[in-house]
C-alpha cells in the first residue's frame, strides 16, 4: 500500500517531496496505528491542515470499511451453511499461513543480532505464560531495547 | 459492555499497541475473547480469516467486524473511530510540533527492542491458531503449501483465499453428490 501512496502523493500530484514522504514512513513506523493510515493522515496534514488529515484518514478508512461491513451482514446470513463451514476451514489454514509467513518475513529485519534473539526469547516466553497484557510486553521490550542497544 | 466502553476500549488498544496491524490482533483476541468473553473462540477465528483477504488496516477492519457482532452498523462504526482515533492524533500532533523525532535515536533504540517482540508475538499467536485446530493429514499438507506460497512465492494473500472458497465449495458439492449417490 506504501508504494501505491507514494506514487500518487509524490510522483502524480507533488504534495510531498520524496524527502517528506520518507518523514512521513519514519513518524509512521513511530505511532500507534497502521502505517498506511499514519502516512496518509501526515500526507493530508501538510496537504491541507487539520481538515486535509481528517480527509485523507477518512479516504484510506472507508473502502476497507464498507467492505467489512458487508461482509459482516452477509456471514450473519450463511453462518451454519454446510458449505460456509467448509469454506471457512480452508480459509482458517490460510490465515494461519499467514500469521506465521509474516513473522518468518519479519524475521531478518527485525531480530538483527544477538541482543535481537534475546528479546525475542524472553518476549516469547512471556507471551506463551499468558499472565500479562500483550501490549504491556511490547512497551517492556522497547525499554529492553533502550537498555542492550545503550 | 456498553458502547462507551467498547469505544475507549479499541482506543486504548489502539494507543498502546504498538508494532502494526499484526501486533494489534493478538492483543484484541486478548481483550475481546480471553478478558470480556463477548467474542468466541470460533468467531474470532472467522473474523482473522476475513481480515487477511481485505484491503485495508487489519486492526480497524477486525474492529469493524468485532463492533458490528456486539452494536450492529451503528457499533461497527464506533469501532473503526475508537481504533483510528489515537494514529489520528498522534500523527496530527507530530506533523505540528515534532518534525525531527525521527532523527532522534533513543526512539530508534526503543525500536530495535519492540520488533524483536512483535515477532515473538506474531509468532505465539499463530501457534495458538494451530493448536486450536484439529489436524488431519490433509489440512497439514494445505498448510505447508500455503506457508510455501506466502514464504517462496510470496503470493498475494487474496489468490489463496479464493482458492480457498472455491476448493472448500468444490468439496461441499462432492460430499452433497457422494451423500445421494
Amino acid at each position: 500500500m506504501i508504494p501505491l501512496i507514494q506514487n500518487e502523493v509524490v510522483l502524480k500530484m507533488n504534495w510531498l517531496s520524496p524527502f517528506e514522504f520518507l518523514d512521513a514512513i519514519a513518524f509512521a513506523q513511530l505511532t500507534p496505528g497502521p502505517i498506511a493510515l499514519n502516512v496518509a493522515t501526515y500526507a493530508g496534514h501538510q496537504t491541507g491542515g487539520i481538515f486535509g488529515g481528517v480527509v485523507a484518514t477518512a479516504g484510506v478508512v472507508m473502502p476497507s470499511f464498507m467492505i467489512s461491513l458487508a461482509l459482516a451482514v452477509l456471514f450473519s446470513r450463511v453462518r451454519g451453511h454446510m458449505a460456509y463451514q467448509n469454506v471457512l476451514e480452508i480459509i482458517k489454514l490460510v490465515a494461519i499461513a499467514l500469521i506465521v509467513s509474516t513473522a518468518i518475513l519479519l524475521w531478518p529485519n527485525s531480530i538483527i543480532d544477538s541482543r535481537g534473539i534475546l528479546i525475542f526469547a524472553a518476549s516469547f516466553l512471556l507471551f506463551n505464560l499468558e499472565r500479562f497484557n500483550p501490549a504491556l510486553i511490547i512497551i517492556l521490550a522497547g525499554f529492553a531495547g533502550l537498555i542492550v542497544y545503550a | 459492555m456498553t458502547i462507551q466502553t467498547m469505544f475507549f476500549d479499541f482506543f486504548k488498544i489502539a494507543l498502546f499497541t504498538l508494532g502494526g496491524g499484526y501486533a494489534i490482533l493478538p492483543v484484541m483476541h486478548n481483550h475481546f475473547v480471553k478478558k470480556k468473553k463477548l467474542i468466541s473462540e470460533n468467531e474470532f477465528q472467522e473474523f482473522l480469516s476475513v481480515v487477511q483477504g481485505l484491503p485495508g488496516s487489519l486492526a480497524a477492519n477486525c474492529a469493524t467486524l468485532i463492533g458490528y457482532k456486539l452494536y450492529g452498523v451503528f457499533g461497527s462504526i464506533i469501532a473503526v473511530l475508537g481504533s483510528i482515533m489515537p494514529s489520528f492524533i498522534t500523527i496530527t500532533l507530530i506533523s505540528i510540533f515534532f518534525s525531527q523525532i525521527s532523527s532522534v535515536t533513543v526512539v530508534a533504540k526503543f525500536f530495535l527492542g519492540i520488533r524483536p517482540a512483535v515477532v515473538a508475538l506474531i509468532l505465539y499467536f499463530g501457534i495458538g491458531m494451530m493448536r486450536k485446530t484439529r489436524w488431519n493429514i490433509i489440512k497439514g499438507i494445505m498448510l505447508v503449501f500455503f506457508l510455501c506460497m506466502f514464504i517462496f512465492l510470496n503470493i498475494n494473500p487474496i489468490m489463496m483465499i479464493l482458492l480457498g472458497i472455491f476448493s472448500g465449495l468444490l468439496y461441499t458439492a462432492w460430499i452433497i453428490r457422494k451423500g445421494k449417490a
